[in-house]
This record gives structure tokens, sequence and C-alpha cells, in this order.
């Protein structure tokens, strides 16, 4: 094997076995990793029994053809981990344990595979330590007919207690430490020190779960001290860290929904145990797990808001990135373009007065207007109308399933209640829905059904057919093919509203609404392959400072972004003709930031003199120093919003605001060629600039 | 002036002149025919400005230049 | 009580031969503009004088570019500074979003000295002297190349910047109208035009970004537009496919005509002058039919006369009256055609400042200049004017106040009536430092004696 590649399995190897250890508590993070590893070392039988079943784990899923990239990899570390510690802990190190050590390594890996497997298709849920649990069942229950090897007792190793410190304290600490089998002080104060520099909000939950575990246990039982001897209240810490910081993004909500799952797991302990104890065994994480998977099951279903999708390693990440997707793209609500050329104005809006009532509630309908008035001379005739006889065109790439063009347009001062729609045509396109436009003009349809079409080309002309008091396009999205289908809740995009807002998502009557013309040019400047490379200088109050490079490369889903030669990602793409940038990821001494905050996105058309605004996520731009865990209970509070305005073609000023306050001030040239020519900041009276070489 | 020529003209009252020389047919406003009857009577045209001065409501330059203009398209159609 | 004086007249009874050559009528008389008396006017400026309405302008030109927007997704317009090069004007076009199109470099600097940006010019003509192409590259113009020679020029002016410009080229077609305008631009049935861009592509310093044409002025047929965008549509795929580039625009010109009435023709402007809409459907439809959505590029339309034309009228006052020998009445005014060059193709809308009773007849109106050619109106069909009548000339907004020459006379004020109710001199009267300021006297030229 060559150095390079010893390296990388080197490094590969220790990512994975001291990610075991940080798994523990539900964080992927090595240095938490290494300092677990480092603690377990003041039990030798732990340390190296545990060791010793977390690589025999691995060695077995090897040897049956589990590959590396399997994520399964992931769950059975740290259950064969714990089942190596639950084994240290009763027993010396000797030929025998380690046997027991073996066997059971090889069985948590069994039962996590094929737990994890059921527990995935079936419910879509997680194995948590569930494997665990049933291995250490499995070894108390087998072990009580090994009783020759039973050796040490529970609180064996006093030395690492603080005697001096309160109960209360000391409760916590060695609910912390029991975690890895290790109920001591000591223990406890390096793993909270640990997780406190991991993340506030895992160390946040954890206390605050505990605490609150006790609580509810001292009111049930009458007694505080009491409540301290619970065995079982690690349970409290484990519901805490992995509901309040892992599986849901951290909220007041959440907060207080991981407070009603610590209420809960308190009972199931207390039944279980009665239970358990008949058997003589612990009933070690099973409440954890009752709870955590009971929680997840339902929140899942009814696709509660606060899920965390993605699942970060921390959870001010898991933040930051909710935060990025729910104030930045609002994928929920389908979204089409004008299907129509210059300026039209809103005749009747959603929930409009006269027809968009009920199930149709949701259609636009349009007309042209000047000064007021939607015709000329006395309006008496159809083609006084402005809008009678006006292209319209597609709104949506896609296939026409249903046109009709059989109805006539009527003269104004009747209707037609007969055809109500008038002539109509109806298209499907991607991700499954239909757009209807109706009350087109007879004979001006250019279509037929199957016909593709795509955005922007010409389909017919707006006419008065129909239920038409005077001239208009009627748009609706539909769920159906059929006329007449109840409409569904869409918004436009790429367009002007009132010649100044970009993309408002719901139009009032009287608003007037023009198209962005779509950028052949610009498009083309905002279109990046792999690979490509652009060399910017970084000037800092115009004295050069350094140089970075930027890479574009793709990411396993598809996704493109930019790489600054370190590991930090700009993630970018096309979004309803938009060129954004999805996220950020990586750390903040990174210039790549600032392509962010200078241009979080920009319309690919060729209109000047237009405003949008984007959210500033905290990764991206941080003003004042408030740590995350403060946001976590207002998600509202200090944010950061970004307002643009394109001058000329190529050139966007930003004003960062946050607070009602001017933060900083930004520039984005976009080059004659390709990509971005500069970028400048002012803040804090400094000047930072990136110029393209 | 050639008075001959005017006296066979046939004026009526609504401002139809025939003349019978010619053959032609000619149409006059009120102004034009008084005119025409001074001149018919004989009167010279500084005569004419007079009466119409007394007459009408109007200016001495404006009324000097129409009367000469008129006498002038007389002229134009053979009539004086 | 003195009886109302009207005019004595008196007409021969003929058979009613129509007069065919196009005789202006008067229908009742105007009293006064956009609700400033005739008079005020006149006391205040002078006679004669230009007015032009803010309000006309504007109506004029966002009925043109709402249209035009609602038929074609990337519409642009240009404001003609040859057709009313007067700053206020081309303020207010600019002010409604037009850019400028200019075709000369005194009007590239005219606009760039009124506050318009190098990348909102662009540049036409057949002739651009090198230094003016250096500078509209530098600034960013778009700039519409002429001929062969012009091509190397562009190319010097590019090299000296050190640049790669972006360039269009104009084109002339056969668009089945007479005359065709061979003498502009590149001609596409003989090839020259496709050549010309393949002589633009082989230079490293030039680089083909648009076509633009400009097929003829006052046109009657939208036909012809028809024809031109087919012919610039076929070119542009075709080089599109040969260079492997991408047009980012086509500019149509200009030449949509205004309800002057041409001389020569018979029918009043309502019925022989088709109204824009349908010159832009010609274009828009066309181009729809033609090109996929993806393929759109920006369209540009230069229309200068359809905007401005009716939105100006002449006030001139009657100086004198005579008869002249074969008995036509003549008017003489105080404006002559050396301010009105449309007069020679033009017959102008006449109108009257009060009413006036009294015999129409067919008069001639001169101007005061002593030359023969003074001729303004042709044949007008009024009735007899006294001295000191205000006779108001319409339309008068296009190329009157550009074309116009110093002859003896100074050239009067420019005003214009503007939406807010008020009315502001935009061009002063000339005085005679403004005529002698240009001149020098040789030395020994100075002293006579008599």
């Amino acid at each position: 094997m060559s150095s390079g590649r010893v390296k990388e399995y080197y490094k590969d190897t220790t990512e994975e076995l001291f990610f075991a250890y940080s798994n523990l508590f539900f964080i992927q993070n090595r240095t938490v990793g290494v300092l677990l590893f480092l603690s377990t070392l003041f039990n030798r039988n732990i340390a190296v029994l545990g060791l010793l079943s977390l690589i025999i784990a691995l060695l077995f899923a090897r040897f049956i053809g589990v590959k590396r990239n399997d994520p399964v990899n992931k769950l059975f570390t740290y259950n064969a981990l714990l089942t190596g510690f639950a084994v240290g802990f009763i027993f010396k190190i000797t030929t025998l344990s380690i046997l027991l050590t073996l066997g059971m390594s090889i069985l948590t890996v069994l039962i996590t595979y094929t737990l994890s497997s059921a527990l995935y298709l079936y419910f879509r849920l997680p194995v948590l330590n569930i494997p665990f649990t049933i291995s250490a069942m499995i070894i108390y229950l087998a072990s009580a007919k090994y009783s020759n090897l039973i050796v040490d007792s529970f609180y064996k190793q006093e030395y690492f207690n603080i005697e001096a410190l309160p109960a209360f304290i000391q409760g916590l600490f060695r609910a912390v430490g029991i975690l890895i089998f290790m109920p001591y002080d000591i223990i406890g104060i390096i793993l909270l020190i640990a997780i406190l520099l991991y993340s506030r909000i895992t160390f946040f939950t954890a206390v605050l779960s505990y605490y609150a575990g006790i609580y509810f246990l001292a009111v049930l039982k009458g007694s505080v001290p009491l409540a301290f001897q619970e065995v079982s209240s690690f349970n409290f810490i484990l519901v805490g860290v992995s509901l309040g910081g892992m599986f849901l993004i951290p909220s007041k909500r959440t907060y207080l929904l991981t407070l009603s799952a610590v209420l809960a797991s308190v009972f199931i302990i207390d039944a279980t145990s009665v239970f358990w104890v008949s058997f003589g065994i612990p009933v070690f994480t099973l409440p954890f797990n009752l709870t955590v998977l009971l929680y997840i099951y339902v929140l899942g279903s009814v696709k509660y808001v606060m899920m965390n999708q993605t699942h970060l390693e921390q959870p001010e990440k898991s933040l930051i990135d909710h935060l990025n997707y729910k104030n930045r793209f609002d994928w929920s609500t389908p979204s089409i373009n004008l299907p129509f050329m210059g300026k039209w104005t809103v005749y009747q809006p959603f929930d409009g007065e006269w027809t968009h009532k009920g199930v149709w509630k949701y259609a636009y309908d349009f007309t042209i207007e000047d000064k007021g008035k939607t015709f000329k001379n006395e309006g008496q005739q159809k083609e006084d109308y402005f809008c009678y006889g006006k292209p319209v065109v597609s709104p949506v790439d896609g296939t026409v399933v249903d046109v009709y063009d059989e109805a006539d347009d009527n003269d104004i001062g009747t209707v037609d209640k007969v055809n109500n729609w008038g002539n109509y045509i109806i298209i499907y396109f991607n991700p499954g829905y239909y757009v209807e436009l109706s009350h087109l003009k007879k004979g001006s349809i250019k279509v037929k059904k199957n016909d593709q079409v795509s955005k922007g080309q010409l389909l017919s002309e707006c006419g008065n057919s129909g239920y038409s008091p005077e001239p208009h396009l009627h748009v609706q999205l539909q769920y159906s093919h059929l006329i007449g289908s109840a409409g569904i809740e869409f918004a436009f995009n790429s367009f002007k509203a009132n010649d100044l807002d970009l993309d408002i998502k719901y139009l009032k009557k009287n608003d007037s609404v023009t198209a962005l013309s779509s950028s052949k040019t610009l498009t083309r400047k905002l279109q990046f392959i792999l690979d490509e490379e652009f060399i910017y200088k970084v000037f800092n109050d115009d004295i050069q400072t350094g140089e970075i490079a930027v890479t574009v490369k793709m990411e396993t889903d598809g996704t493109y972004y930019f790489c600054d030669g370190k590991e930090n990602k700009l993630y970018f793409g096309n979004d309803r003709d938009r060129f954004v940038y999805f996220k950020y990821d990586g750390i903040y001494n990174s210039e790549l930031r600032y392509f962010f905050l200078a241009l979080p996105s920009v319309p690919l058309s060729d209109d000047e003199l237009i405003e949008w605004n984007e959210f500033i996520p905290d990764n991206v731009f941080r003003i004042s120093k408030l740590p995350l865990i403060i946001k976590s209970f207002n998600h509202k509070l200090n944010k950061i919003c970004g307002f643009y305005i394109r001058n000329d073609k190529n050139t966007v000023a930003g004003k960062i605001i946050q607070n009602g306050r001017v933060a900083a001030q930004t520039k984005a040239v976009i080059c004659d060629n390709k990509g971005i020519k500069e970028i400048s900041l002012i803040f804090n009276k400094k000047t930072i600039r990136l110029e393209k070489i | 002036m050639d008075k001959d020529k005017l006296a066979v003209l046939a004026v009526s009252e609504s401002g139809f002149i025939f003349d019978p020389v010619t053959g032609h047919s000619y149409t006059a406003n009120a102004t034009g025919l008084k005119i025409l009857e001074l001149l018919k009577a004989g009167k010279e045209p500084d005569e004419i400005r007079s009466v119409l001065l007394d007459e009408y409501d109007s200016t001495e330059d404006e009324v000097s230049v129409d009367v000469n203009d008129f006498i002038e398209n007389l002229k134009k159609y053979f009539l004086i | 009580m003195k009886k109302e004086y009207i005019k004595p007249y008196i007409r021969k009874q003929t058979a009613g031969v129509m007069n065919k050559f196009g005789v202006s009528y008067n229908k009742g008389h105007r009293e006064e503009i956009e609700g400033f008396h005739i008079g005020d006017f006149t006391e205040k400026f002078g006679s004669p004088v230009f007015v032009l309405s803010e309000k006309v302008i504007r109506e004029r030109y966002r009925k043109i570019y709402s249209y035009f927007s609602s038929k074609y997704p990337k519409a642009k317009m240009s404001w003609s500074y040859k057709t009313n090069y007067l700053d206020a004007v081309c303020s207010v076009l600019h002010q409604e979003g037009e850019t400028a199109e200019v075709v000369s470099d005194f009007e590239y600097q005219k606009a760039r000295r009124l506050g318009v940006p190098g990348k909102k010019i662009i540049y036409n003509g057949p002739y651009k002297p090198l230094e003016s192409l250096i500078v509209a590259f530098k600034e960013g113009a778009m700039v519409n190349l002429d001929n062969f020679d012009e091509i190397i020029k562009a190319e010097e002016a590019a090299k000296k910047l050190d640049i790669k410009a972006s360039v269009g080229i104009r084109v002339n077609m056969d668009t089945g109208v007479y005359p065709q305008w061979s003498r502009f631009g590149f001609n596409i049935e003989n090839n020259n035009a496709f050549n010309a861009v393949k002589r633009i592509q082989h230079s490293e310093y030039l680089h083909l970004e648009g076509i633009h044409c400009h097929i003829g002025t006052f046109m009657m047929e939208p036909s012809a537009y028809k024809e031109a965008v087919k012919k610039i549509v076929q070119l542009m795929r075709r080089i599109e496919k040969e260079f492997e580039i991408s047009i980012s625009y086509l500019d149509f010109g200009g030449g949509f005509p205004s309800k002057n009435i041409l001389k020569g023709t018979y029918l009043p402007p309502e019925v022989a002058i088709q109204p824009v809409e349908n010159f832009i459907d010609a274009i828009t439809d066309t181009l729809l039919e033609e090109l996929e959505p993806k393929e759109y590029p920006e369209v540009y339309l230069e229309t200068g006369r359809a905007i401005v034309d009716e939105a100006g009228w002449l006030i001139t006052t009657v100086d004198a009256v005579k008869r002249l020998p074969d008995g036509t009445k003549s008017y003489i005014i105080d404006a002559g055609v050396n301010l009105l060059y449309t007069s020679a193709w033009y017959n102008y809308h006449v109108e009257i400042d009060r009413e006036i009773h009294g015999a129409y007849e067919n008069s001639i109106i001169y101007g005061p200049l002593c030359m023969n050619i003074d001729v303004v109106v042709e044949s007008a069909f009024l009735p007899p004017l006294p001295k000191g009548t205000r006779l108001i000339l319409s339309p008068m907004g296009a190329y009157n106040m550009t074309q116009w020459m110093q002859f003896i006379r100074y050239r009067p004020a420019v005003v214009m009536i503007l939406e807010d109710g008020t009315v502001e001199q935009i061009r002063r009267p000339e005085t005679l430092q403004d005529i002698v300021g240009p001149e020098s006297v040789p030395e020994k030229l100075k002293r006579f004696q008599f």
C-alpha cells in the first residue's frame, strides 16, 4: 500500500473508532470521542473490554462482508462498545470475560443489523441503543450462571468521587459517568466539560433534562434524596440529548417537548423496573429507547415542523441549517412563471369576492390597466379592452393534457354560463401539478393535447369566453387534469410586483405584475463546470493579504459547491430562475463566506433596478456574539437580513441589516464572461475585497 | 371700370349672380352684394368704403383692404 | 348699432373638380393648446414659437411601450436623438426609461453631457470617427457597424484600448417596399452581412453581439417589418450556428409613421396611416412565430417620429395678406421653411386661433424668407384671415427642431407645456451673439471706411 493510502486508511480507522465513543452521547466529534476514550482508561477493565468489543465487532462485520461505507457501521460500533463496557463493569479481564465479550460483541452486531433494518423499513425509526440494551440484559441474565466471574461491585473506585460536592451536583456527574459505566464525579466532570465544549445546546439539554427528571421523580416519590438515588436517572440525560439536540431542531417548543418526554420516561422507568427487578437485572437504557422512539415516530408522522431532517453533527449547526432553509426557500408551495408579457394587473386575487371562493379560492384573474381603466373608449366592445387578444404564454415546462376551443368570446354585457371556463388549456408539469389557463380567445389556441411546451412559449391569446364579464385571464393550479377541479395554493416567481418587489408570495387586487425577462447571458455567466477554478486576490483595506483558489466540486447528492481548498463548502445552484447559494458549510474563517454575503441569490434576468432581500444565516455573518443557544429560544432574535439592489447588469450592491441598523455594505460585480469578478465588504470601518485574477 | 359689364349682371337678393354674356354664375355674400350694388350705382371705392364703415362694425384698414380685394376678384372673373 | 362685419366674397360656380393635391381641412378653430391660450404663448415667448407637450410625449411613449412589452417578453426602446435632441425632450424619455440612440459623434456627446452613461447608448450611423469609436468602446456603448472600413476602424479602436469590444452590425435587405435603403449597412441577400460577421469574429479585438436594421422612414406598410424580421432571424440562426456564438440583441430601428399627411397622398391620415400597433404586431408576431422561447434575444425599437411628432405645434402669425395676380389668396407668416424642414414632405394641419366667418378658399401660405421656394403650405382651404391672425401648424415634434437651419432670421423659442400645468421655455430664441459667436475676422479685414 502506498503511503498516501496508508495515511488515509489510518485516518479513516481512527475516525471510525473515536466516533464510536462520541456516539455514545449521539455526538459526532473526534475530540469528544478521544476524551471519552481517555476517560475509560480510569477503569482498566472497562477500557480494555470496551475497546476489544468494538474491534471485534468491526472485524466481524468486515468478515461477513459488510462494506466500510455501509451506514450500519455507525450503529453497531457504539452498541458494541457499550456491550463491552457492560462486561467490563462486572467482570475482571480473564479468558472467560474475553470470551464473553467476543460472543456478545458479535451478537450485538447481528442484533443491530437486524433491528435497524426492521425498524427503518417498517417505521422509519433509528435503532438508538436498543441492541446494547438487549445484549446487556443477556449478559446479566446469562452471567448469573457464571457466578465465579463476578468480582467487582458497583461503587468500587471511590477515589474518583469528590465527597465535598453537594448531593445534587454529584447526582448529575455520576449520572453522566454511568453512561460509560463509570458513575464517578471526576469522570462526570470530564465528560460534561467535553460536552460543553462541543455544544452548548447539548450541554443545556443534558443538564436540563436530568434535573427535570429528578424533579418529577422527587414530586412523585415525595423525597428529593430518593430521587437522586434513582439508578436509572441517566435515561433522562439521554432523552434530553437525543430529542432536544439531535432529532429535533433546538427551539422553545422542542425544549418543552423534551421535558414532556422526560416526564413520560419517569413512568416507564418505574413501571419497567418493577418488572425487570424480578429477574434481577437493571432496565439499562430501555426507558430512553422506548420514550424517544415513540416521540420520533409520532412527530415524524404528523410532520412536526421542527423535525431535524439533516443530522448534522452539532445541534447548533442543525439550527443554522434549519433557519437557512426555512427563511430562504419555500419548496412546499408550487411556483410558476407569469403566463404573459408586459405589465398586467390583478383583477381578482386568492379568495376574491366574486368567484374565487371555496375550493376554487386559489386562483388569480389578470387584466391590463391604463390609468385605472381596463378598456379604452367606452368599454362597450370587447376589442376595447387592453388585454383582449394579447399573447398568453406557457408558465411552465410541461405537457398539454387538455384543450378546449369551442366557446365564443362574449360581447360585453353577456356571459356564457354553460361553458363556465370558456376556452382553456391544462398543462401537466413536474413535480406533479396541473396549471389551468382559461377564458382564452376562440381560435387562438396554438397547441393541442400531448404537445410539449416550454416556459415562455406562445400558447394562445387572452379572450372573453366562458363566465367572463370582461376580457381577463384566469390562472390556477390543481392536482387533477379535469377542468373545474379545486385549486391549490401556489405562487409566482421571476416577476416584479408594482415595479418594485421581487417575487412576493401573495398578490392583492390591483397589484401590477411584470415578468422579469430571462437572460441567456447571465445564466451562462453563472453556469459552472466541475473542477473549474477561479483565483482571487484578497485585499484588506487595499493591501493584499493573500490569495484563495475556489474550485467547483460536486457533492454525493449531485449538488455543486465551491471549495476553497480546505474543508469549507459553499453549495450553489439554480432555483426558480435565480442563481442561489443553498448553504454554507464551513468555518467562519474562510473567504467563501463573503461570496454568500455579497450575493446570496440573484435573479437570472437582464432587468436592472430590481431590489430583493435575503435572510443571512448565522454561519455566514455574525454581528453580535450572541451564542446560538440563546437564539434557539427565539428563532427571530437578531435576525440578519441583506437588502440587495441591482443597479446595472453586472453590479449588485447590498446592505446587511440587523435590528434596523446597517451593519455592513457589500458589492458584487459579475464578470463580462464568466463568474464573479469582484466582491467587497465594508464592515466595522474595514474593507475586505476579493478580486478575480 | 367697365360699367357696361356690371350693368348686364343679374343680381338676386339671395346672393346669386348671373352673367348672361358668358353664361357663368356666381355667388356672393351680403357684404359682397352690397359692394356690387354700390359699384353698379357708379360709386367710387372711397365712397364705398365710407358706406361700409357706417353700416358695419369694422376698421378703416380692414375695409380698405377688403374692398380692393373684392374688386380684384371681380377683375379676375372679368366682371369689371 | 352697426352690423357685424363679414368680409365680402364672390365665387364662381364650377362643376366641382376635386383638388387632388391634399388640401388641409380645417375643422373649427383652436383657441388653446392644453388649456393655454394661443395669445399667452405669443405674448410671453414671441412669434413664431414651437410648443411641445410633455404629457403627449409621455402618453405616446407609454402607449407604444406597453403595447410592445405585452407582445414580446424582452422589449426595449431607445430614443432616436435625431428626431428631436432638445435636452428637455430627451430627459422626458430617459425618465420614462428609454436609453439613447445616436447616429453621430455630436449626438453621442450630447447624450453623455445630458448624463446618459455610455452603457445606455446605442451608437449607429454610417460615419463614426475613430476617436469617437474609442470613446464609445471605452464607455461601453452598443456600437452597430455600417461598412467594412468601419469594421477595420473599430478593430483599431479596440486594439488601442486592448479590449475585446462587443459590436453589432447594421444590415439591409429587400423587404418588398420601395425604396430599399441599401446604402446603409451590410446587405443580407448578397452575403455581405454574413461576411461582415466572419470578419468580425475573425478579429481578436471584436465580438458580435447583435444585429441592427432601419428599413425606412414614415413606412406605410407593416409587412415590410415582417420581412425584415424573418430575414434577420434567418441570418441570426445562421451566424449562431456557424460561429457558435449567441446573439443577445436585435434592433429593428424606427420608421413608424405619425398622423402627418405626406405630400402626394390623397387620403386623410385617419385612413391612410396604419396605427403603430399594426407595425409592432408585424414585428412581435413574426418574432414569436420564428423563435423558440429560449432563443428570445432582447429586441429594441428606436421609434422617434411616432412618439414625438404629434406632441409638437408651431404657433405663427399672419403678417401680410396678398392676392396673387392669378387670383389666389396668399398669406405671409413669420415662420419659413428654414425652420420647417419637414415642409418638403408634409402638408401640415393648419388651425386658426379664432372663429372667422367668411368663405373658404384655397390659399397659399408663404414664409418670411426672400426665397421663392419658401412655401410653407402649398394649398390650405381657409376663410379670409386678417393680419395678425395666429395659425397653429402641426404635427411639428419630429425632425423640425433638429434639421432647422438659421437663415436670415433668428430661430425662435421652443417651449414645453409640463404635466404640472406650467409652460417653460426649453430653448430660447437665438440672438446675434449666438450666430456671430463662432466667427472670427482676419485682422486685415477689420477696418473699412466709406
